[in-house]
């Protein structure tokens, strides 16, 4: 566990969503940063470069989606992880989500043990 | 009258009686030996005939008598001589009206009167014959009587024939009448008066006298014996026909001749009726425009007329006496042989039509009416009558031609088209028709529509709805569906349009019936309706799942991280709580994901059988302990599919608990799976021998949520979670009920295609409704009673 300055964007637009996020990964030593739409989280990214995005996806305005494919124009190498109920991502899709851009996927709900063991592989398997 | 001339010598008679004979006895005296003799013989002959003889004078009294005459008149000589005759005789008083001898004296000439007199109750033969005296003058008449009485019968007799006799008959001599009997008066209006003694040539019209004449001297002179007819001449004017025959003979000692004459008018007149109506007949016959052919007994042709002469082409000439076979027969006509035909012809009336030849070799048509003629029981001859149908037969070819073609184009018509007329009678129904309802070509025809076809609940509705249609109360045309019954007692829905058929006078005559079976369609539909049912139903619990993940998972979260914090053992524990009962809810929402989503998952390549004896191994134990005896009829070989092997897993065990949930309640039973292969399919059957499920049921079972269970015993996700599974992998699911009881689930899945090609197999055209499909056998399929 590499509790160092990592830094985590948290984008959802459920306040209550992004606080719990925050709470489990800064306890985890991680530094986070949040947003609650994706023109918010365009800003920060480009302002901050943060090293793993986990992605709400549906959310008013610029969705998840969009938000990471705009990302990977400017920055490939950023992590990203959706983090979504959205129903039709499930495991047939995630191939092809992942290559639309994301990284990982993580269904709502899931536990804050999946939640920092994704980030924590996708921190150790950064790209080059 | 030779008898006259013999009077002077009837003295000799009177000699026997001297008183009054003296005179005569003085001629006899003067005869000469021979004439005496003659004279002796003659009296003689007097006395055997039994005459009575008397002599009056010209004042009528009896101047003599002889015994018989006495004995006769029951009186003695004496009493009679110098009594008048008419007082003697007949008891009268003065001469009576028709004395002849009254006659004989008014007259100047001398002769002889013949008299039948009636006297005393007998019939006397009287003869008055004038005695001349010396200077030749009639003084006095002697009188022969004959007692005729016992002779009465024949002369009555012959009287009758000459007064009774029908025909006229008359006796000509000198060509004078001088006889002629009643009916010869009767037929020629004349009186006695008027004939007698006239030339008989007057009755005879003009213009046949010389014939009649001609004819009688040839009958008289014995050179002819033809009886001949001429026209006679009534004292009225009339013309009457008579036949006539003359014979000579000799009547009054010279040559005469009788006539016999008969007034043949009305017979002439029958006659001449007859030769008309033959002759009438005849012209009919032989004027008609139909023609006609007479055949005797032997089939000899007695007959043809000019129609028929001129229809088959052959001359009377060349037809007269032929027997059958005729020459206008065609090797087709029937009947063939002669003896058929003589058959044929004593039976009685007959119309047919038959195909003949002409003689130049064309066909012809006729409608031929036959009849033999009998007369007095007996066959005489063998009429018929033709009449010439090639036009109308071609008419009726080409009618029938068409109706065939109709019929052709009705029968390949993809609907069921009938007619039925106003008595509910099929009088048309198609080949589709036929086909629906399980019937031969024709097989319904003539029966009732209702009783036959229509299902015995609806019948009185339906022939309401029929006979308002009849009567125009429901507008030319209506569309409804109903059930047919099918030969076998099925029912079939079908959708009709129907509408009245009317004839060129605007009379309903009946029902045109077009209907389409829609009894898969109406399945179908409900199939589709209930798949969709399902589809909006998954697309509403993801929906609904998507929005209770969100809060879910931050129960989760901030649940796990409270309780990771520094709190009471006591709230840990209820922390744990809400984390367990949120992940409880976590599950749900998965399942009904899995519902929802009907989408494929991660898929790979694999053997069927895997995920199946995962889970039959997993339950081995559970089953043994509930006393469910699980036996398998696998097919050989692997079963590849392209498919998730853990959603595989979650429908089998899913399945499988659903069956021990079955048998759960009889505490035990079987369990039967099978697999095969149809076509590019994969099917597993997984069977139990439970209660099976209740109709009502079987559409429902794959809704989520649906459940038998008490409350808190399941989630009634499981057969909805398989549907979404097998959905997902382009498979099918059904649920039905074993005709011996208990439920099959059914899954087909589409086998991988082999290595080769890599490809997964193509996807077989299947209607919408078709990947859930709900049948039940023991409810009975669509529109059951």
């Amino acid at each position: 566990m590499a509790a160092n300055n990592h830094l985590i964007l948290v984008v959802d637009d459920e306040p209550n969503m992004c606080n719990i996020l925050r709470r489990i990964l800064e306890k985890e030593g991680y530094q986070v940063l949040t947003a609650s739409d994706g023109e918010t989280a365009l800003r920060i990214i480009k302002a901050r470069e943060p090293e793993v995005i986990l992605l709400d996806l549906m959310m008013p305005g610029i969705d998840g989606r969009e938000v990471c494919w705009r990302v990977r124009e400017f920055s490939p190498a950023t992590r990203i992880i959706y983090f979504t109920a959205k129903t039709e991502l499930t495991s047939p899709l995630k191939a092809k989500e992942l290559h639309d851009g994301a990284d990982a996927f993580i269904a709502k709900p899931a536990s804050s043990k999946r939640i920092i063991s994704m980030v924590d592989n996708m921190l150790n398997n950064r790209r080059q | 009258m030779r008898e006259m001339k013999s009077n002077g010598k009837t003295k000799k008679h009177v000699t026997r009686e001297p008183e009054a004979l003296r005179q005569g006895a003085g001629v006899v005296e003067r005869l000469t030996e021979e004439q005496r003799w003659a004279f002796e013989k003659w009296h003689d002959s007097l006395n055997t005939l039994e005459n009575v003889m008397l002599i009056i004078d010209k004042d009528y009294n009896i101047e003599s008598i002889d015994e018989r005459g006495s004995k006769l008149l029951n009186k003695s000589k004496d009493e009679i001589i110098g009594q008048k005759c008419y007082q003697a005789i007949h008891g009268e008083d003065k001469p009576v009206q028709c004395c002849p001898l009254k006659q004989a004296l008014t007259t100047d000439k001398v002769q002889s009167v013949e008299r039948y007199e009636e006297l005393s109750g007998r019939l006397f033969y009287m003869r008055y014959f004038p005695i001349p005296d010396n200077h030749g003058e009639v003084t006095r008449y002697s009188v022969l009587m004959r007692d005729m009485t016992e002779n009465k019968p024949i002369e009555d007799l012959l009287k009758t024939v000459s007064i009774n006799s029908p025909v006229g008959i008359y006796i000509v001599q000198d060509r004078k009448f001088c006889y002629v009997n009643y009916q010869f008066l009767e037929d020629t209006g004349y009186s006695e008066d008027e004939l007698l003694g006239t030339d008989p040539l007057q009755i005879v019209m003009p213009e046949d006298r010389d014939m009649v004449r001609d004819h009688a001297i040839k009958m008289l002179k014995g050179r002819s014996s033809t009886q001949y007819e001429y026209r006679a001449i009534t004292k009225d004017g009339d013309t009457r026909w008579a036949l006539e025959t003359v014979v000579p003979i000799m009547y009054k000692g010279r040559q005469a001749t009788l006539g016999n004459y008969m007034d043949i008018t009305d017979h002439k007149q029958m006659e001449i009726a007859l030769r008309e109506s033959e002759e009438f007949n005849s012209s009919l016959l032989k004027n008609s425009p139909y023609p006609v052919l007479v055949l005797n007994a032997d089939t000899s042709i007695k007959y043809v007329n000019p129609a028929l002469e001129k229809l088959t082409g052959f001359s009377r000439a060349e037809l007269a006496g032929i027997k059958a076979p005729y020459p206008w027969l065609t090797p087709e006509s029937l009947p063939k042989t002669r003896r058929q035909f003589k058959i044929a012809m004593q039976r009685g009336p007959k119309w047919f039509a038959e195909l003949f030849q002409k003689k130049n070799g064309e066909y012809f048509w006729v409608e031929i009416r036959s009849t033999p003629v009998t007369y007095d029981g007996k066959f005489m001859y063998y009429m018929s009558s033709w009449v010439d149908i090639t036009d109308r037969k071609q008419i009726e070819d080409a009618l029938r031609r068409e109706k065939e073609r109709a019929e052709r184009y009705l029968n390949v018509a993809g609907v069921m088209l009938a007619t039925v007329n106003v008595d509910e009678e099929i009088t048309l129904m198609n080949k589709k028709g036929c086909e629906i309802l399980g019937y031969e070509a024709g097989e319904l025809t003539s029966s009732n529509w209702f009783t036959t076809l229509v299902p015995e609940r609806i019948r009185a509705e339906m022939k309401s709805v029929f006979r308002k249609l009849i009567a125009g109360e429901n507008g030319p045309v209506i569309y409804y569906e109903n059930p047919l019954l099918t030969r076998d007692g099925e029912e079939r829905l079908i959708a009709f349009n129907n509408s009245v058929v009317k004839d060129t006078d605007g009379r309903v005559i009946g029902v045109l019936i077009s209907g389409e079976d829609v009894t898969e369609l109406r399945k179908t539909q409900e199939q589709l309706q209930h798949s969709r049912l399902l589809a909006s139903l998954g697309e509403m619990t993801a929906g609904i799942a998507h929005e209770v993940n969100n809060p879910l998972g931050c129960i989760l979260l901030y649940s796990e991280l409270l309780a990771s914090s520094d709190v009471p053992s006591q709230m840990k524990k209820d922390l744990k709580v809400i984390h367990e009962e949120a992940k409880r809810a976590t599950k749900i929402m998965t399942d009904l994901l899995t519902y929802g989503r009907r989408t494929k998952s991660q898929t790979r390549r694999l053997n069927l059988y895997n995920p199946l004896k995962k889970v039959l191994e997993m339950r081995r134990y559970e089953q043994k302990v509930q006393n469910i005896t699980v036996s398998t009829n696998l097919a050989a070989g692997p079963l590849h599919v392209n498919g998730d092997s853990s959603q595989l897993m979650q429908v089998f065990m899913n399945l499988m608990l659903n069956a021990e949930e079955a048998l759960r309640a009889s505490n035990g039973g079987n369990i039967i799976i099978t697999t095969e292969t149809h076509d590019e399919w994969a099917r597993v059957r997984i069977a139990d021998d439970g209660p099976g499920i209740p109709p009502k049921n079987l559409n429902q079972v794959f809704y989520p949520f649906f459940t038998t269970k008490e409350i808190g015993e399941g989630t009634g996700l499981g057969l909805s979670t398989c549907y979404g599974i097998i959905t997902g992998h382009d498979g099918l699911i059904r649920a039905e009920n074993n005709e011996m009881g208990g439920a099959t689930f059914t899954i087909e899945l589409p086998l991988a295609r082999t290595q080769k090609n890599g490809n997964s197999p193509k996807k077989r055209k299947r209607r919408v409704g078709d990947n859930m499909t709900v049948t039940s056998k023991a409810g009975g399929s669509y529109g059951s009673k």
